[in-house]
């Protein structure tokens, strides 16, 4: 899916869809499987099984208590397919150009710098996060509860510098709030195709 | 004991790696310009990063240790004396060599980036290891931790070391030169054969060569006696 207006409207229907019906999200998960090239930023089986444990925790939970838990770990694993798609089909600066597009220059461009900045930072975790392991294997440790803390301390902590400097940067070069952007998009008829079937799956869902 | 890089590929958007080569004992120098893949492949090196395809041959290697770029990645615990423990050192002759006498007790997130690479370098190559990767070692640092670093290498040459960097004004002697342009290692040859025909060299190491024909070495010394040899 080239146009990331398609795709972010998709998301947030998808996932209002797939919350609230079991029949929504069985529909977003037909689309998934049909609209999209089905990539995920799943990178492993071992990082989804991490992200797909805490609602299969839930879910059972809620079983055990009589509430309908298979429903709810559907509806939530689709919620992760679906977040994990666009997580992965994001391109820099996708965010920026949506925003201002449906806010304009002033507030637009302020929520898609936060947004972009956001992201950015995210990337910037999980890149120190595989560096801080591959520290760890060199001193022949693992992660544990008791490195757990410096490692996760010194990585915030890095974060709020960073986050200093980007803040001093946009100073220097005179930022007081809004920016000039013109964004462009790509629309292909499949992502069209793609954006009236989420509408319909959004509709049909809303109104079973 | 060799490093064996088999028809390595790795790719990542629009970046592809490719590199192939004997990495024999001695200290290699593997330079070229920011962001042509040094780092990417110094993380393959390290067993940090799994290559696409082909195959790299630790023969002989038995110990191994990557040096990353940036000190604050390797930071697993919240003080000094931790942080030094944490790589099995006694923390007295660590600090000592760092410079940092009497600060074990210290947050290490109060210390300058200089210093924190000062503790690293210290700690890990006061280390045995069969294969010592180093990613820009010298990034960072003073001319005085450069020249410490440079002298401790010349003085401690054992198994394969590899240098990864762009600054070559504080280099220990090196044995073999490698360049990575656009993704691709190339093997410029060993020194000093391969200075003469180094056509992409760094510009200080150029302007040596076109002045003076006799530079051997890429180390400190070898650099400091052809400028010496120019302004004669």
């Amino acid at each position: 899916m080239q146009d990331p207006r398609v795709r972010l409207g998709a998301v947030l229907l998808l996932s209002i869809a797939s919350f609230f019906s079991l029949a929504g999200a069985l529909l977003t998960l037909f689309w998934w499987l049909v609209c999209t090239n089905r990539r995920t930023s799943f990178g492993s089986f071992r990082t989804a099984a991490v992200a797909f444990l805490r609602p299969v925790i839930a879910a059972s939970a809620t079983a055990l208590s009589g509430g309908d838990g298979v429903s709810y770990l559907v509806r939530i694993s689709v919620l992760l397919v679906i977040a994990s798609w666009a997580y992965g089909e994001r391109y820099p600066g996708e965010l920026l150009d949506v925003s201002v597009w449906l806010f304009g220059r002033k507030w637009g461009f302020d929520l898609g710098l936060v947004g972009e900045m956001s992201l950015s930072s995210l990337e910037i975790l999980s890149d120190e996060f595989r560096r801080t392991r591959i520290a760890l294997q060199q001193k022949g440790q693992h992660l544990s509860a008791s490195n757990l803390p410096p490692v996760i301390t010194s990585m915030l902590v890095r974060q709020f510098r960073q986050a200093r400097e980007r803040a001093v940067i946009l100073a220097i070069r005179g930022f007081r709030g809004g920016g000039s952007l013109c964004p462009s998009f790509v629309t292909s008829y499949a992502d069209i195709a793609a954006g009236v079937f989420c509408a319909a799956i959004f509709a049909v869902s809303v109104i079973v | 004991m060799q490093l064996i890089l088999d028809q390595i590929t790795f790719s990542r958007s629009d970046f592809t790696l490719h590199a192939q080569g004997t990495f024999t004992p001695g200290v290699h120098l593997i330079t070229g310009r920011v962001g042509s893949g040094k780092s990417t492949l110094g993380e393959i090196v390290g067993r940090a990063l799994s290559p696409v395809s082909g195959t790299v041959r630790y023969d002989g290697i038995s110990s191994s240790v990557l040096s990353m770029q940036f000190p604050e990645y390797h930071l697993t615990t919240t003080n000094l004396k931790d942080e030094i423990l944490s790589w099995g050192r006694d923390p007295e002759p660590i600090l000592e060599t760092a410079g940092l006498i009497g600060r074990g007790g210290d947050d290490l997130l109060t210390l300058s980036r200089g210093e924190l690479k000062r503790l690293h370098l210290a700690c890990l190559i006061t280390g045995r290891y069969d294969l010592m990767v180093l990613d820009e070692p010298f990034a960072g640092l003073d001319e005085e931790a450069r020249y410490w670093i440079s002298t401790h290498l010349d003085e401690h040459r054992e198994g394969i070391i590899i240098i990864i960097s762009h600054d070559v004004t504080t280099l220990p002697s090196i044995d073999q030169i490698w360049e990575m342009q656009d993704g691709v290692l190339t093997s410029i040859g060993h020194v000093s054969q391969a200075l003469t025909t180094w056509t992409s060299a760094p510009p200080l190491i150029r302007y040596i060569l076109n002045h003076d024909h006799e530079l051997s070495g890429l180390s400190w010394h070898d650099l400091v006696e052809a400028v010496c040899r120019i302004h004669e």
